[in-house]
């Protein structure tokens, strides 16, 4: 806890060590400040949307025993362990006008040679799409993970219960196996809005700062590119973790996980 | 019967094929990065990107149109089907050294001389012929020229009729026929000249492949960051370190909550997610004070002290489950048999439980060797290597196959460790076994 209080401590103060408001109010003038809240909240809602959308259909889909189980599971893993900066190094050379996504569509017959498509010159809400296509290459497969180990705890007998009870498919899925497996996805859902929150550095690779601007790339931008805004920063990083706090919390509360935490 | 049978055969088809397109989709843009690391600049900077990178490359060398001395060195495309020319010069040394530093293959010597050697043989007995094609490859590059400078002028002609100049409109028409008609002889003219070049090549040239250096890329990736040899000695440091106090702090800690009180760990659990909730960056800010202070700053204990803070509450949750596996029973059953209660520990559970503590601890050096953002802010001088590969991704944008293979770098050891705690890793998350 010692660092956040520190960071709240000296967001108060100025140069001189009085106590102000400044930096806190600096941010909230900035045009940045909005624009960044408003992507981020895009960013969260539709990312964390259709990945467990994905995540979800891909866990029912896959969620019997079959032979290279263990070996797709293990696949399954490496996207969400891969370190950062490789990913960015994949996609950033994937996304360039020649790089080889278009040169895969290309040979594929998808395009032509001269309708490659410049896949980061986009409006900001498009690319802001790109970012959540990416991400979600990353996190779906770890999120059907989650998912799956949930499927697969269920007791059967009470899903066949349904099924002789005269239910379809779907009535079987929205009453007894979502409400079953609301642990597994509480866990992965918390543990994915507040990464989602957190979205920067892939942003910054692909596209640079500013260009998308979320709240914690505001944040590391007060600190690493402009000199002397580091008390801005600082201010900045309580507002997050101020903001992620509450998205958290709120969550929790209303999806009942105070009650009765996960598991 | 037969009906059942087939709808069975439909499904699996269908699932297996469900499996293998995310298995594709998963796989696909991790190999085209370590494809793509692999590359020369050459193949790297292609269009289209080949699909696969090469291990020779096929050289021709033929006799500069230019001067007598002078010698050209083309490189085969594969992509293009075509040679490709890269460097013309009499200079041996300079053609091998610049040859080498676009395809990655370096021409020996030896093998270049007796080349020029053939060279000159094959040139003295088609000399005729290549003198021949040679001039008319002259003219014909000169027609295309003039080609080029009336199909710009006719353009620009045409493009200063609007729609509303009723009375030229005829005028433009004519324009358009001749533009066509001219771009038809340019076609002719670039056929040909294709064809002579092809002709050329198989009168006037001498062939050679050489190996390419697979892991040149690698080597200069290290050469051109001149920083990236200690910083990857540096991130080797910090993980090594985060394992040994977030196993140091957490393996007991984890030991206490398995043996001693069963109900923490909802409370882990929680904790868990509350170190997760700060921003690592809002963590990592006012670090920096804290470090600096202490002198830490900018050196990889620091860098490890506020990565163990993350990683603790994990190898506490991940230790504790591991003990909780091992029964007591066994401790005691030691210590009836005479061992002091350190002994059974060090004895029995220990040695049970090594393998998942080695999990974790390769759980906590994916994590520590992984983490870019943090490293960022903490560092200034002394760089983590997640660090540099993010500053070459950012500050060049263009050396693709460079960047590609600073990222493989980074990635092989955690693909690595993540393959072999997976089982752990998937337990971890809700207890899939496999």
């Amino acid at each position: 806890m010692g660092p956040v209080i520190t960071a709240v401590i000296l967001s108060f103060r100025d140069e001189a060590g009085n106590f102000t408001l400044a930096n806190y109010l600096y941010i909230f003038k900035d045009p940045y400040f909005l624009k960044a809240v408003i992507n981020t909240g895009i960013f969260v809602a539709i990312s964390v949307t259709l990945e467990f959308v994905v995540a979800f259909s891909l866990a029912l889909l896959i969620n019997k025993r079959f032979r290279g189980a263990g070996a797709f599971l293990s696949l399954a893993l490496i996207p969400m362990t891969l370190p950062p900066v490789a990913v960015g190094a994949m996609w950033s050379s994937g996304f360039a006008v020649h790089g080889w996504m278009n040169s895969l569509l290309y040979r594929l017959g998808f395009i032509t040679e001269g309708e490659k498509i410049v896949f980061l010159g986009g409006t900001e809400f498009q690319s802001l799409m790109l970012i959540i296509l990416i991400d979600a290459w990353q996190v779906i497969p770890f999120m059907m993970i989650i998912l799956l180990a949930g499927l697969q705890n269920l007791p059967k007998e009470s899903i066949e219960a349904g099924y002789i009870f005269g239910a379809t498919r779907f009535t079987v899925l929205r009453k007894i196996t979502m409400p079953m497996m609301k642990p597994s996805i509480q866990t992965a859902l918390i543990l994915r809005i507040i990464s989602a929150l957190q979205v920067w550095l892939i942003i910054v690779m692909i596209y640079g700062y500013r260009r998308i601007p979320v709240l914690v790339e505001e944040v590391v931008f007060y600190e690493e590119v402009l000199l002397n805004f580091y008390r801005v920063a600082l201010a900045y990083s309580v507002i997050v973790s101020v903001i992620v706090s509450i998205v958290a919390v709120i969550y929790l509360k209303v999806s009942g996980a105070f009650e009765k935490a996960p598991e | 019967m037969g009906k059942k049978k087939l709808k069975k055969i439909t499904t699996t088809t269908l699932f297996y094929l469900a499996v293998a397109f995310i298995a594709v989709v998963i796989l696909l843009p991790i190999y085209f990065l370590f494809s793509i690391s692999l590359m020369s600049d050459q193949e790297a900077y292609n269009w289209p990107i080949p699909m696969a990178p090469s291990f020779v490359n096929k050289f021709i060398i033929m006799k500069s149109t230019e001067s007598e001395d002078k010698y050209v060195l083309s490189v085969y495309s594969k992509t293009r089907d075509e040679y490709i020319t890269i460097y013309e010069s009499a200079d041996l040394d300079d053609m091998i050294s610049f040859a080498e530093r676009k395809t990655n293959s370096r021409i020996p010597k030896d093998l270049l001389l007796q080349k020029i050697k053939e060279l000159e043989d094959v040139y003295r007995k088609n000399e005729s012929e290549i003198k021949a094609a040679e001039e008319e490859l002259k003219g014909l590059n000169e027609r295309l020229r003039s080609l080029n400078s009336q199909i710009r002028k006719y353009r620009k002609k045409m493009e200063k009729i609007t729609p509303e100049m009723t009375e030229l409109q005829e005028l433009k028409k004519s324009l358009e026929e001749r533009v066509n008609e001219l771009e038809r002889q340019k076609d002719d003219v670039e056929r040909r000249i294709s064809e002579l070049t092809r002709r050329l090549i198989s009168i006037g040239s001498v062939s050679f492949t050489v190996p390419k250096n697979l892991f040149a890329n690698y080597i200069t990736f290290f050469k051109v960051t001149s920083d990236s040899i200690p910083a990857l000695i540096r991130s080797i440091e910090v993980a090594l370190a985060t394992i040994g106090i977030s196993l140091g702090i957490g393996g007991p800690a984890g030991y206490a909550f398995a043996r001693y009180f069963f109900k923490g760990k909802n409370l882990l659990k929680l904790s868990v997610l509350f170190v997760r909730m700060f921003p690592g960056v809002s963590i990592a800010m006012p670090m920096v004070i804290i470090l600096a202070k202490m002198g830490f700053y900018d050196r990889p204990i620091g860098l490890s002290l506020v990565y163990s803070v993350g990683q603790i509450a994990m190898t506490i949750w991940i230790t504790a489950s591991i003990f909780m596996g091992i029964p007591i029973e066994l401790e005691e059953a030691a210590q009836i048999f005479g061992c002091s209660k350190w002994g059974a520990f060090f004895h029995v559970t220990l040695p049970l439980a090594l393998p998942g503590l080695a999990a974790s601890a390769m759980y906590a050096f994916i994590g520590s060797w992984s983490e870019t953002a943090q490293a960022i802010i903490l560092t200034q001088f002394h760089p983590t290597f997640p660090v540099v590969v993010y500053q070459t991704l950012v500050g060049a944008k263009g050396l693709v196959n460079l960047v590609a293979a600073g990222g493989v770098t980074m990635a092989l050891p955690a693909i690595l460790f993540t393959i072999i705690i997976r089982r752990y890793i998937l337990q971890m998350w809700g207890g899939i076994t496999i």
